[in-house]
Formats: structure tokens, C-alpha cells, sequence
């Protein structure tokens, strides 16, 4: 166990015994990457993404009691965010497929500001058209660089179902940024 | 090694993520086949893509926003706590309060007793000697 997760089990044996300080501290330990996580979940919007942290904390201070020594409190935590934002994304309206075209420059936009902000929003383009599923895999492995069985315990699935779903996802990318590719951008 | 068994194996080759006997059968594959070897170069330029991808701003204040749904939902006061006035500060406001407070009695009972030892001395003045004072205890203190 690293220094980390010593801290955390230091900070959840205190807010299980209904001490708000101690949770406050987990809170400010994991709500930037949970914030992040959740903003690229919600295709970058960042009210839901800022909702869904709130929510997401005041059910793991509900579900502290059923938190078991042994898990880490952050794939834990990212696994209650996952339920949440998967179940909002569920009602919300699926995107158009993404078009092939590339964005033009804009009037006396230099070359490298240009690749950058094409790549930028193609990126953004192909990460918001994968299923939820398998975005949240992708995301968890490629900004959290969570481990498979760390992402398997967040999204509360096997390590094969994460590396099929990462597979997928993987492809599914590849597909939207082919063109950038060719284009010379990425 | 088939092409579609290694493809399933290249993403998390391309992450760095596979190690052992399957990453030297992968990789003695792509030696091999010109197919998966471009399939793996653009996975590793997607990769680097990906991560490119600049993090969001985290809002302002989400701590104490988070804290505030959390503490409503415990139940608990939200509100911010009052600062502790120190104790030495109290007590001298209490003594001022009090030196204050005896000066007032003390001179509203002075005034009573003042009147009261005028008045007794016009009667006084009245009865022996006959000599109207014309009230000076009034006069002094007023009616």
C-alpha cells in the first residue's frame, strides 16, 4: 500500500466515525480527478460534471459505512461518479456521428495554433461519440492511468470486460482521428 | 499469432500495459506483418493524442460546495462558525459594564438621599425658626 492510500484509510477511518473534517480532507484530495473525470464523461459540460461531483461525494459520506478496509477509496469513489453519470447519460440525447470534415483556419490563425486546436476539438469530437461505457474505460486508462483491475473495480466490471472495452473504444477513435492522421495533424 | 488475436493485444501493448510471453509473441508478430505494424503506429499517435488533451479548469470554491450538500445531507449546520471572542475581552466589557452601572446608582441614590436631607432641613427651618427657605430643595433639585 503506498503513502496515499495509508492517508486515505487514515481519513476514512475518521469520517466513518462521523467526522466531517476527515472526509473534507478526502474531498480535497480526490475532487480534482474526480471533477475531470466526470467534465469528460459529460462531454465537457462542465455545471453537469460539477452536479454530478456533489452527488457523487454526498453518497460516498452516505455509503461510508459499507466501505470495505480492504478497496481503495478512489476506484471506490469513481465507481459511485461512474453509476451516476451512466445513469444520466442514459437520458440524455445521443450525438450526431461525426463529420469528416476538417475545421478550416480561421482568418490569420498561425499553422501550429491551428493543428492544435484541430486536434484538440477532434479529440474532444471522438471521445464524446464513444458509448458511455466504453469512454469512461478509456478515459480512467488514458487520464487517470488507472491500472485494468483498477479500472475493472471503478466500473464494476471484469479485467476482460475492460480490456475488451478498451479495445473497442480504442478503435472507435481510431476511426474519428483517421482523417487527422492522413491530414497530417496528429 | 493471428492478426485478430494480436489486434486485440495491441491497444494495451500501445499503453505501455503488456508484458511477458504475450508482448513477445506480439511483438515477434508485428516483425512479421506490415498490417498490424501500421495499425500499431496509429494507435501510439492516437495515444499521444489523446493525452494532449488538456485537463479542464477546475471550478472555484468546489470544496466548499461539496462540503455544503454534504453537511445537508448529514444534517448538520452548514453555516459558517462564529469566531471565539476571547476571554479577556469579555471580562473587561462585563467591568466596564459594571463600573458604569454603579456610577448610575450611585449617583441617583446620592440625589435621593441629598434631596431627602434638604427638605427635612426647610422643614426644619420652618417649624423653629419661622424662616421660610422658599423650598431649596426644589430650588436645587428641581420639582
Amino acid at each position: 500500500m503506498n503513502p496515499t492510500e495509508d492517508e486515505d484509510r487514515l481519513l476514512v477511518t475518521g469520517a466513518q466515525a462521523g467526522d466531517l473534517s476527515a472526509f473534507e480532507g478526502l474531498v480535497r484530495r480526490h475532487q480534482e480527478a474526480l471533477y475531470c473525470y466526470l467534465y469528460r464523461m459529460c462531454r465537457r459540460n462542465s455545471a453537469e460534471a460539477e452536479d454530478l461531483s456533489q452527488e457523487t461525494f454526498v453518497r460516498a459520506w452516505q455509503g461510508l459505512g459499507g466501505f470495505r478496509a480492504e478497496a481503495r477509496f478512489k476506484t471506490w469513489l469513481f465507481r459511485i461518479g461512474t453509476n451516476l453519470c451512466i445513469n444520466r447519460l442514459k437520458r440524455t440525447k445521443r450525438l450526431d456521428p461525426l463529420t469528416e470534415e476538417i475545421p478550416a483556419p480561421r482568418q490569420d490563425e498561425p499553422e501550429e495554433a491551428h493543428r492544435r486546436r484541430v486536434r484538440s476539438e477532434l479529440v474532444r469530437a471522438a471521445l464524446d461519440r464513444l458509448p458511455a461505457d466504453q469512454r469512461s474505460a478509456l478515459v480512467l486508462s488514458v487520464y487517470e492511468e488507472l491500472s485494468y483491475d483498477e479500472i475493472a473495480e471503478a466500473m464494476g466490471k471484469s479485467p476482460a470486460s475492460v480490456n475488451a472495452l478498451l479495445y473497442r473504444a480504442r478503435m472507435g477513435v481510431r476511426r474519428y482521428l483517421g482523417r487527422a492522421h492522413e491530414e497530417g495533424l496528429l | 499469432m493471428k492478426c485478430n488475436e494480436v489486434r486485440r493485444q495491441l491497444v494495451a501493448l500501445a499503453d505501455g500495459r503488456l508484458g511477458g510471453s504475450q508482448r513477445d509473441s506480439v511483438l515477434a508478430h508485428l516483425r512479421e506483418c506490415a498490417g498490424c505494424r501500421e495499425l500499431m503506429r496509429s494507435l501510439e499517435a492516437d495515444a499521444t493524442g489523446l493525452r494532449q488533451d488538456e485537463p479542464p479548469e477546475v471550478p472555484p470554491f468546489l470544496t466548499t460546495r461539496i462540503m455544503a450538500r454534504v453537511r445537508e445531507a448529514a444534517g448538520t449546520s452548514a453555516g459558517p462558525v462564529r469566531a471565539p471572542v476571547p476571554a479577556r475581552r469579555l471580562i473587561a466589557t462585563a467591568a466596564v459594564i459594571l463600573a458604569a452601572t454603579g456610577i448610575w446608582l450611585g449617583a441617583s441614590l446620592g440625589r435621593v438621599i441629598f434631596r431627602q436631607e434638604f427638605e427635612y432641613h426647610d422643614r426644619v427651618a420652618v417649624m423653629e425658626c419661622g424662616l421660610p427657605l422658599d423650598g431649596l430643595a426644589n430650588q436645587l433639585f428641581g420639582e
